[in-house]
């Protein structure tokens, strides 16, 4: 389900896409990007990006993620740590803990486990490459705020 | 062959057309229409007078959600409800439950609509607060503005950008969700222990 647009959305929200593991590709270890990437392949390991992750629908990650931006169009099991925003495209799987500031699930998509949103989960979710700090910080913060009114609590 | 190329093309064509159009009508994306909570003009604005106690939904909301049931009961702005309510068919809720809530078919809860408690449905499209559990065995639907803090199971979960979830979700196929049966007065929830166990574990 993820297209060109999907790659360049992940290019608008920050860097141009680095990495890519291609289809058919099995990754086993740690592995840390700069800016975006693109999974088609599998990983069994964690994956620590910081800007934005694609998993495309063939895609599967068995490991933490910890990220900016994720949009999921295949399978993760374990863990996203998001500060950004994590997607969940109609065809993904998602088994285990979702730490993110915002979340959007589309219709069609499985997700089972935890989500939390709370805010002092989101320093956790932080990457800690972050390269470009100030904008991601300031999104999050308006988020927040938003959050926080709508909230009114 | 010609022959059957032609049926294929014109009497297949004549039967298959009529479909698509109510496939259509049941796209997904249609689903994201009543934005009611966040859009500056909705198609169906809600009315926003706070003195109308009994404000109409969005008419897309009920189409999408409630097909089979109309909305039966309305639960307007600054009503506060201590207790269970089990409403035959479907719910708008603009005020503030506290306690069990069970509906045969939808549950629409406004964007400044709140429920402390348990929540039984088929559909749930959740534009405000829910504090607590929902169950159902249909669709959930969270809004732009919806906040939930507590556990879902349903069959189908779609949340929109903004939206806030803190708890867990479970979405096996098996669930066994099921929504208050039409007529059914005693719903004891089927399967909560699952849930209270998940929520206990967690405080």
């Amino acid at each position: 389900m993820l297209t060109r647009k999907d790659n360049a959305e992940a290019e608008r929200s920050g860097g141009e896409l680095n990495t890519i593991i291609g289809r058919g590709s099995v990754f086993e270890g740690t592995l840390t990007v700069q800016s975006s990437l693109r999974v088609d392949g599998k990983v069994i390991g964690n994956v620590q990006v910081s800007d934005a992750l694609i998993v495309g629908k063939e895609g599967e990650i068995d490991g933490e993620v910890r990220v900016r931006n994720a949009i999921i169009g295949g399978r993760v099991r374990n863990r996203i740590l998001a500060s950004g925003k994590v997607v969940l495209e109609a065809k993904s799987v998602v088994h285990g803990e979702v730490k993110t500031s915002r979340l959007v699930i589309d219709e069609g998509a499985v997700f089972e486990g935890k989500c939390s949103m709370s805010d002092d989960d989101k320093a956790a979710a932080l990457p800690e490459n972050s390269s470009r700090g100030n904008r991601p910080v300031a999104m999050n913060m308006e988020v927040l705020s938003r959050h926080e009114a709508a909230a009114g609590r | 062959m010609k022959l059957t190329f032609l049926r294929r093309l014109f009497g297949d064509s004549a039967a298959s057309e009529p479909p698509p159009a109510p496939s259509h009508r049941r796209d997904p994306r249609d689903f994201e229409t009543p934005h009611f909570a966040t859009r500056p003009a909705p198609p169906n604005p809600k009315p926003v007078s706070p003195r109308t106690p009994t404000p109409q939904p969005p008419k897309n909301v009920m189409e999408e959600t409630g097909r089979s049931g109309d909305l039966n009961t309305i639960i307007g702005k600054g009503t506060v409800i201590d207790g269970t309510i089990k409403v035959q068919n479907s719910m708008r809720l603009d005020g503030r439950v506290t306690g069990h809530l069970l509906t045969t078919d939808a549950l629409v809860v406004g964007k400044d609509g709140e429920i402390r408690g348990e929540v039984r449905t088929k559909n749930a499209v959740i534009g405000g607060l829910v504090n607590g559990q929902i169950f159902a065995s249909g669709k959930v639907v969270l809004e732009s503005r919806a906040v939930l803090k507590g556990d879902i199971k349903t069959a189908k979960l779609m949340v929109n950008d903004g939206a806030r979830f803190d708890g867990n979700c479970s979405m096996s196929e098996d669930g066994g969700v099921k929504a208050l049966a039409h007529g059914q007065n005693s719903a004891e929830p089927a399967r909560a222990g699952e849930f209270s166990r998940s929520a206990a574990s967690r405080r």
